[in-house]
């Protein structure tokens, strides 16, 4: 089926609009009356003119810097559970030295086989879904890969022969040797890509979807009917770090690859550039998909969609006949949010979520430039992902008003939109950039626009956001795993998720709560301003920090950041003593429990109501503090005003020299009550 | 029948205030002997931390989770004095129901004491072949929940299954077996028959007397409210005293209604007993066959 796409190359440019024009559109449908195909051609050309709104961003002019350029015409077969076509792919070098090797990602090989580095690594279960099932496998298998001129770009890449580079492909594996793990693929050129030469390619190839379990494949709806998520479904150039770019030295003799296999515990990094997407779907599939539609013909039971999105990395597209369509604006974003059938009591909760986060990240971040934003509720372990103006929220029938699951979900992916879309850092060796970063917003975001009981808002479970985040760092091994980490490389199970997810997020909420917010809002403005589109890393945000909080922050990164420094401070004792009438000495000593310093606040409270603050810089192990006073302390508080959440044991900061049992008899008195309750209850069953 | 046999639960609770005390008190006892605990960990670990009054104030689950990391020995304790505890209930419960079914039949006053002592033995029996019939099915329904899982009903299939029916299967199950075990020890009290004798007619009972189903169903109801409201009162008012004794009310109410509950029940028993005994002397299994009304008064 491929073969039918080979062909063509010709591009016309109706106004804001790109048609792919194949050397015979037809022959996908060779057996089809010349009647229809004049149908066909009349739909076409009826429904090819361009849409209103259909600019792909608020801009006039590039936002990237456009590395990479993607045309693909694909056709679903949702028998064979295949995207079968042919894309043009080209690259222009960006290095000052030329480049004799192209990377690409064929992530879809994880689900290839067992023996994928991706498979032995989760040993197929990912986020709680697992490989089942008869037709599980997936992968893509490119059929021909050859050079073709690309006029468009100057200086072109040309060579007098060998535009076939089929044969030149090999699989590589630079993380682990895994011999049977396909995900990375190299091709030597036939010649070096000169500096700021542009290459294109023709490549043809097949995309068979798992069944999904991790993030892309198939799965059959309630309906009976097929879900396709077509996501890292294409040969996909790798980034090529030029000298001074992230890690790679500014004096480096020439850049390199930054092409990571597929791992277990890892998700994406691309350049910049356009896609433009035609696929072909049957009739009565409702599609959606990265950026805007452009054009979209019908004829015999099929219908053909034409996708433009500029300066992202990435595309992916949906197609179920089951979606249930919702639209809405917010400002300038076009939303669109498609349900399946049993979740359409749900659409306004979507809306209202994102709009939320819209409104936030557009005050405290920044604008959003792209036109659509497309919610996508999908299948099983398709859901909670996120593709440049595509996000995958998903949910769960009856799922009640006081459990938001829905609503953190579509924050958190909307929030990718940034961290993951626009910054785009390496989410393979620095997955705190995007989601920790984008964890430390969404609870930022469900906290104010839901409140503190965000999360579960019942009258007796009142969780917020931000509560649990720190809850799932601090009680979860807070020792192990730090940030920087590539994402293969945790030693224990959960470390992961703990890093990249609560923990940054709870780093950054220290952060904000030690600078104050006006500083931290300034810092992501600057950081989202400053590294939007450029693949920031890790020292590019702690540059900005330090620069707009106009201190060293070195000792906080160092042990929260690059390290796995764990904060516990506590009050120990308290003394008083009386030196003379009417005056006491008092004296509070306080502990650092663990290896985490930070400065710490005490504030201690007399007998007689005042009180009084005192600082330390919290790096000793023990540390007295002196009072006088008229009357006693009778109260000593550690951190009152709570802005060191990395603190893992918040109870042991606060100690009074009475103990007060009111609450402890309160809750006896509650228990009682309930204690009581049960017992009638069971009672009255047996 | 149905208003005779409401009327004569309510008149129970009237007459015989004092088993209205003894369920009460039996149960804030039993609830506040749990609860000691609760007050000895959170005074040993929240009291000197003078975070009592935030916490008060609102859940802190970060705080919470401080707090359940330090008293989890305590709380291990708690677990292991079920190993006693949830046996001892269960007899508790045994000798509560024989004891109330002996106070209230025949429309006189009679010592509930006298019912424990001579029945608890024989309604504990009882009450492990009532418990084997709970398990064999919650198991059932266990089997069933897997069965409807592999199904493949879909999401809102298997949320109307999972969610709703089975859950209701499983209150009206367990509620028709309770039904069924108060009538079996009713048999075992008021007409003396043996355990296994008093276990069959149990199990009949719900399907011969209608009646017995609508009065069950009309006390459930009211006990149910009942024991709802403390929690809609514990959302309406501050934590203290002052909602403790509050709460109180309906859970005294509550305790009432187990004696009417029973009251109305024996009414039926009795009723259905003297309605079905052979009119002819001499016929076999004449009434009464183990101790006669005191008063001579039987239900017409």
């Amino acid at each position: 089926m491929h073969g039918a796409f080979r062909a063509g190359g010709l591009f016309i440019k109706v106004p804001g609009v790109y048609l792919a024009r194949r050397s015979d559109p037809f022959r996908l449908f060779s057996k089809v009356p010349m009647y229809r195909r004049c149908l066909f051609l009349a739909a076409t050309l009826v429904l090819a003119m361009p849409a209103p709104g259909q600019r792909t961003t608020t801009a006039e002019g590039p936002l990237s810097e456009r590395r990479v350029s993607y045309t693909m015409d694909v056709d679903l077969d949702p028998e064979a559970r295949t995207v079968a076509g042919t894309q043009r792919i080209t690259w222009r070098n960006p290095d000052r030295v030329p480049v004799d090797e192209l990377q690409f990602h064929l992530y879809l090989n994880a689900f290839r086989d067992e023996r994928s580095t991706f498979m032995k690594e989760s040993g197929g279960v990912h986020r709680g879904f697992s490989v089942q099932g008869q037709e599980v496998w997936g992968g893509v298998e490119i059929h021909r890969m050859a050079i073709v001129p690309d006029a468009a770009a100057l200086p072109a890449y040309a060579v007098p022969d060998a535009a076939d580079l089929t044969d030149r492909m090999t699989f590589i594996q630079p993380d682990d040797g895994n011999a049977d793990d396909r995900t990375v693929l190299s091709v030597k050129l036939p010649r070096a890509v000169a500096p700021g030469e542009t290459i294109a390619l023709e490549v043809d190839f097949t995309a068979r979807m798992p069944q999904i379990f991790a993030r892309t494949g198939w799965a059959l709806s309630d309906q009976g009917n097929p879900f396709f998520m077509v996501a890292q479904w294409f040969p996909k150039l790798g980034v090529y770090e030029v000298p001074g770019q992230r890690y790679v030295p500014a004096d480096a003799p020439q850049g390199q690859w930054n092409t990571h296999q597929f791992h277990a515990n890892s998700e994406f990094y691309a350049d910049f550039g356009t896609y433009e997407v035609t696929m072909t779907v049957p009739d009565g599939y409702v599609v959606g998909a990265s950026g805007v539609r452009v054009a979209e013909a019908a004829a015999d039971g099929r219908r053909r969609l034409t996708y433009r999105a500029d300066d992202v990395h990435d595309f992916a597209w949906t197609a179920s006949p089951d979606f249930r369509e919702y639209t809405d604006t917010w400002r300038h974003v076009n939303l669109r949010l498609l349900l399946q059938p049993a979740h359409e009591a749900q659409a306004a909760r979507h809306f209202d979520a994102v709009k939320a986060a819209l409104e936030r990240y557009d005050a405290w971040v920044g604008a959003y430039p792209y036109t659509t934003l497309t919610l996508v509720d999908g299948i099983g372990g398709s859901n909670g992902m996120e593709y440049p103006t595509l996000i995958t929220c998903g949910t769960v029938y009856g799922l009640p008003a006081w459990a938001r699951a829905v609503e953190v979900v579509t924050v958190h992916e909307f929030g990718h939109q940034y961290f993951y879309g626009m910054m785009a850092s390496n989410e393979f060796e620095e997955a705190w950039l995007d989601e920790g970063m984008n964890s430390y917003l969404e609870a930022r975001i469900m906290d104010d626009a839901y409140g503190p009981a965000s999360v579960f808002d019942l009258p007796f479970l009142a969780i917020g956001d931000r509560g649990m985040q720190r809850l799932m760092y601090t009680k979860n091994r807070p020792g192990t795993g730090a940030l920087f980490t590539w994402s293969w490389k945790y030693r224990f199970p959960g470390d992961y998720n703990k890093a990249s997810y609560a923990k940054p997020a709870t780093v950054m909420n220290t952060l904000e709560r030690y600078l104050g917010w006006e500083t931290m809002h300034r810092i992501l403005r600057t950081y989202y301003d400053r590294w939007r589109f450029r693949h920031p890393a890790t020292r590019d945000f702690i540059a900005v920090a330090e620069e707009v909080a106009g201190k060293d922050l070195g000792w906080f990164f160092d042990q929260y950041v690059y390290g796995t420094a764990v904060v516990d401070y506590a009050v120990d004792a308290v003394t008083n003593e009386a030196v003379a009438d009417s005056t006491y000495r008092s004296t509070v000593r306080v502990q650092r429990k663990q290896d985490g310093t930070f400065p710490q606040t005490l504030r201690v409270r007399f007998e007689d109501g005042t009180g009084e603050t005192a600082t330390w810089d919290g790096r000793d192990p023990w540390h007295t503090f002196s009072f006088t006073h008229t009357t006693p302390v009778v109260e000593a508080y550690l951190d009152p005003e709570d802005v060191v959440m990395l603190d893992v044991n918040r109870l042991d900061n606060r100690r009074v020299v009475a103990s007060e049992n009111g609450f402890a008899r309160g809750e006896q008195l509650k228990f009682t009550t309930r204690f009581q309750q049960v017992l009638y209850f069971v009672a009255g069953l047996f | 029948m149905f208003t005779t046999c409401m009327r004569a639960g309510l008149n129970g609770i009237k007459k015989r205030p004092g088993l209205v005390g003894l369920v009460y008190l039996g149960n804030l006892t039993a609830a506040a002997f749990l609860a000691v605990p609760v007050y000895a960990a959170l005074s040993d670990v929240v009291g000197p931390s003078g975070f009592g009054p935030s916490l008060a104030r609102a859940f802190d689950v970060v705080l919470w989770a401080d707090i359940v990391e330090k008293v989890e020995p305590v709380f291990q304790a708690v677990r292991a004095q079920l190993v006693w505890m949830v046996p001892f209930y269960l007899v508790w419960k045994a000798a509560l129901s024989v004891g109330l079914i002996h106070a209230l039949r025949d429309g006189v006053v009679r010592s509930f004491w006298q019912g424990v002592g001579r029945y608890t033995v024989p309604a504990t029996l009882l009450g492990g072949l009532f418990l084997a019939m709970v398990l064999l099915w919650s198991g059932l329904l266990a089997v069933l929940a897997v069965v409807a899982s592999a199904l493949g009903l879909g999401e809102v299939g298997t949320f109307w299954t999972l969610l709703v029916a089975l859950p209701s299967l499983v209150v009206a199950g367990l509620a028709l077996l309770d039904l069924m075990h108060d009538y079996a020890r009713m048999a075992l009290v008021v007409s003396g028959q043996s355990v296994w004798k008093a276990w069959r007619t149990g199990l009949a009972w719900p399907f011969r007397h209608g009646t017995a189903v609508g009065l069950y169903a009309v006390w459930f109801v009211v006990a149910a409210g009942l024991l709802v409201a403390p929690s809609m009162m514990a959302a309406a008012m501050a934590a203290g005293w002052g909602l403790f004794f509050a709460q109180q009310l309906p859970l005294l109410a509550r305790a009432a209604v187990t004696v009417g509950w029973f009251g109305s029940e024996v009414t039926l028993y009795e009723r259905v007993r003297w309605a079905e005994a052979p009119l002819i002397a001499g016929e076999a299994g004449q009434q009464p066959e183990e101790d006669a009304p005191a008063s001579g008064l039987a239900p017409a």
